[in-house]
């Protein structure tokens, strides 16, 4: 056993022993209440001590002053567990991730690797990858390594066979044409930017790939070369540690300070979640705690300082969080997103309410707590998250959180940080019984339950992040850190329960018109399944937001619909449409293919005639519904192959042409066999070219290429798109 | 616009072998330009009188390749460009059968007199991103009526 493991084991059997003391002594000194709660039925109507929920890790900073004799519950002070962490290891997460994912998949062409060079040219690994099935075909994935370790710190996908050329200033089409002629490529498009050109090439081999790339570049009439690199929609914020959120997004990368296997998209899914909505504003957080800092630049304008107050000293107006608990527990829920700084909470934009119940040091009485609910009860705060615990039950206590119920907010609670079962243990106030909490637990990166994290049956609603969560501290504050600045890394179910508290706002913002409790059903009833083996509870769900807008969001599904479709001189169809209410009322439908609409469905579905794209060889169908309360969102893509053709006779340009030389205008279907469509007789080659360029264009095909060619000559070519 | 059309017809019937008209084509690009924009503005006239029939692509492609054809002649003649590089041009679209509406008309895409043709203000296309152009300039249309359009190209390189 190494040493740090074996001082874990004594520090755990001893906030354990401490733990488990004080709950006997609380017992045996609690009255029994009218009132009993779910499973523990004795309650202490005095003054309790609260304090912040975290969990004890090998290398704990104990707070000077804490007197555990006078905190007879699990808190511990935290510190940044994940030091260790190798940051060069985790990779942005978005969209693009699975499309990697997808490409690792698909037909290996071939792949080299490059050791950095000295002129400052890094390490890489190139690979051709064929995947029929996407838009381009054929892709460039370039790894960029790190020789120290070997591993991949980013990932590019480039279009394979295009390149894009800036020419250098004062030169334009004519030079671009000479250089396309020099180097075997064609223009593919001439871009809005000045000198700019878009080239294809046919082999693109990664040899000829490279060496092409490195001729451009030291051609003196160019300005700069690059590939064609994909960008992605998916909605990730900007945050310069977003990709450390592992909780908002897990791609899989290595936290570092566990042994364990890490488990991809055991998260909260909150990037699904951010197509829909990223404003919680209409869904103000109470944040019952030791206060928030008003002025950390990643909180400061989602800081409602009129309502924050402070129940845990004389001065209620001084809500401002020197622990840092608070603060790290508003950043999960509201850090402003996409701002270019530190995290994003789970609302890019909040209204979040301090209220300071814990004091200074983190701890708090049960007086301070009933007169923070008491007062959330009054602002307009529609959610409360309470990342605290370890004091007795108390009837006052439920009495104030009711008093929050009878107002429509909703509770979320940590479910504790003992590894404790809370349907034989109550761990309070997340174990009241009391239909509007929301008890977490906390899971591991890996999406195992969190050893520290409390679990029950039937008194633990969901799990949710909380370990190595990266969220703001106070400015200036002891938790700063070298690496971070004003953010720290927390663990506990301190650390989970604002995951959920941010969920709620983002979804009730969505839904603006769901009661509590349907909002607490859908939540619970939307979670990802996982397994937590012995450490059961109620749901065995991990909350999932994407999931979770699915509540909400009414189904369209394509029926019936063929593979392919072959259209005569029109290009309506019709197809079925099976529409599933959710919420609300549907208002309006429409069918689009790449943001163009193709028709408008009734709102039960049934028949709908759609006007197919022409001119290109699969149309990609998506629905788009809007409700009645204004919410907008869209299906997933239907591909459905189209097969329309228009051929010409060139009666006409026969009767122009007359010469002798051959110019031929073909179609090459995919298995290679090619079409004579006209064959002109012109006066020279040249002629042959405009013969080409003219007649080309007028064909269509959506079953091979277009080709005009003199002799081996390819003097046109469209491939249908 | 008579006029035009008369210059084209008489370049046409001395463009082989006649010097007659060095001094008029010993120009300047410019002045070359200026010839080929008539000419396309020629080609337009005429495109604007085709009808709506199964034949109206090969009437397009006709007209198109023989003014391409009497510019080409000159060219040649005079060396006022390389011949057999690829050609940058405009795309045009006619619409036999449902004239074109000016309001309708995305920025980049211009309208001739008889409201037939629609073509690309930009003259540095390329024949193959004609389909391409179209369908992004004017989607609704070019789903819409795409089985009675015709595109097609006319260059300008020379």
């Amino acid at each position: 056993m190494k040493k740090n493991q074996l001082s874990y084991l004594v520090l755990g059997v001893s906030v354990s022993a401490i733990f488990l003391a004080y709950r006997f002594r609380s017992e045996e000194s609690s009255p029994l209440l009218q009132n009993p709660t779910k499973k523990g039925e004795r309650l202490g109507a005095q003054a309790q001590v609260n304090s912040t929920v975290k969990t004890p890790t090998p290398s704990v900073l104990k707070d000077p002053g804490l007197d555990t004799n006078l905190v007879p519950s699990i808190v511990e002070q935290v510190p940044e567990v994940s030091q260790t962490m190798d940051r060069s290891e985790i990779k942005r997460f978005s969209s693009k991730l699975k499309h990697i994912e997808e490409l690792r998949r698909a037909t290996l062409i071939e792949t080299i690797e490059r050791k950095s060079s000295p002129n400052n040219e890094k390490a890489y690994r190139l690979s051709l990858i064929e995947d029929q099935s996407s838009r381009w075909k054929r892709y460039l994935v370039r790894d960029m390594i790190d020789e120290k370790t070997g591993k991949v710190k980013s990932t590019y996908i480039q279009i394979a066979g295009q390149i894009m050329v800036r020419l250098k200033d004062g030169l334009g089409d004519a030079q671009m044409r000479n250089i396309a002629r020099q180097y075997g490529m064609k223009l593919d498009e001439k871009l809005l930017l000045s000198r700019t050109y878009l080239f294809a090439y046919t082999n693109d081999s990664l040899s000829h790939t490279e060496k092409l790339s490195e001729a451009l570049q030291a051609d003196s009439r160019i300005e700069h070369v690059s590939f064609n690199s994909l960008n992605y929609s998916g909605k990730a914020p900007n945050d310069k540690f977003y990709n450390i959120l592992w909780g908002m997004s897990n791609d899989g990368q290595d936290n570092g300070n566990t042994n364990q296997a890490f488990q991809a998209d055991l998260d909260v899914q909150a990037d699904g979640a951010w197509d829909d909505i990223t404003d919680c504003s209409s869904t103000p957080v109470a944040v019952l705690d030791t206060g928030i800092d008003p002025n950390h630049p990643d909180l400061k304008e989602n800081v409602d300082t009129a309502q924050s107050r402070d129940f845990s000293s004389a001065n209620q107006n001084d809500f401002v969080d020197v622990q840092s608990h608070g603060t790290h527990v508003a950043g999960t829920v509201g850090a402003l997103g996409n701002n270019n700084l530190g995290v994003a909470g789970v609302c890019w934009k909040a209204k979040l309410i301090a209220i300071k119940v814990l004091d200074n040091t983190g701890r708090g009485t049960s007086a301070m707590l009933i007169n923070g609910l008491t007062y959330a009860a009054s602002t307009d705060a529609k959610v409360l998250n309470l990342s605290l615990g370890g004091g007795a039950p108390s009837q006052a206590e439920i009495d104030a959180i009711n008093t929050n119920v009878q107002a429509g907010k909703l509770l979320v609670m940590a479910a504790g940080n003992e590894n404790n079962d809370n349907d034989a243990n109550p761990s309070y106030p997340a174990s009241y019984d009391v239909d509007e909490i929301i008890s977490v637990a906390a899971i591991t990166p890996a999406g195992t339950m969190a050893t520290f994290s409390n679990f029950g049956a039937t008194s633990v609603d969901i799990a949710a992040p909380g370990q190595s969560i990266l969220s703001t501290v106070p400015v200036g504050s002891n938790r700063e850190t070298e690496e971070y600045g004003p953010y720290a890394m927390f663990d506990g179910t301190s650390m989970a329960s604002p995951h959920v508290a941010g969920a709620v706002a983002l979804f009730w913002s969505y839904a603006p018109e769901m009661t509590p409790m349907q909002v607490k059903t859908a939540i619970l009833d939307s979670g990802a399944d996982a397994n937590f083996n012995n450490k059961s509870i109620l749901t065995s769900k991990i909350m999932d937001l994407e999931k979770l807008m699915g509540q909400v969001q009414a189904t369209v599904d394509f029926t019936d619909l063929p593979g392919q479709v072959s259209l005569e001189n029109k290009s309506d169809y019709q197809i079925n449409l099976a529409v599933e209410k959710k919420l609300s009322d549907i208002e309006k439908i429409e069918i689009l293919h790449d943001e163009i609409v193709l028709g408008e469905a009734s709102i039960s579905g049934g028949q709908v005639t759609i006007n197919l794209p022409i001119g290109v060889k699969e149309a990609q169908l998506t629905a788009r519904i809007t409700d009645v309360q204004g919410r907008v969102y869209t299906t997933d893509v239907v591909n459905l192959e189209l097969d329309i053709n228009k051929i010409i006779n060139f009666v006409e340009v026969q009767k122009v042409a007359a010469g002798s030389v051959e110019c031929v205008l073909s179609l090459k279907s995919s298995d290679g066999q090619a079409q004579v469509l006209h064959q002109a007789s012109v006066p020279s080659g040249a002629a042959c070219r405009k013969f080409c360029d003219i007649s080309g264009p007028l064909v269509y095909s959506s079953q091979g290429v277009v080709q005009c060619s003199l002799g081996d000559e390819v003097i046109y070519e469209l491939e249908a798109k | 616009m008579k006029s035009i059309i008369s210059f084209i017809t008489v370049l046409s019937l001395y463009s082989c072998g006649q010097n007659s008209f060095d001094y008029k084509f010993n120009a300047s690009p410019a002045a070359s330009r200026d010839g080929l924009l008539n000419s396309f503005q020629g080609a337009l006239s005429k495109a604007d009188s085709i009808e709506q029939s199964e034949q109206s692509g090969d009437e397009l492609a006709s007209i198109l390749f023989e003014t391409q054809l009497q510019i080409l002649n000159v060219s040649d003649n005079k060396s006022l460009g390389v011949v057999g590089e690829k050609d940058l041009g405009i795309c045009l679209m006619l619409s036999p059968g449902k004239p074109f509406v000016e309001a309708d008309l995305p920025t980049g895409v211009l309208m001739s007199e008889g409201a037939k043709v629609a073509y690309s203000e930009d003259e540095g296309l390329v024949a193959e991103s004609c389909q391409d152009f179209f369908r992004k300039k004017m989607p609704g249309l070019f789903n819409q009526e795409f089985f009675n359009l015709q595109i097609s190209f006319y260059s300008m390189t020379h």
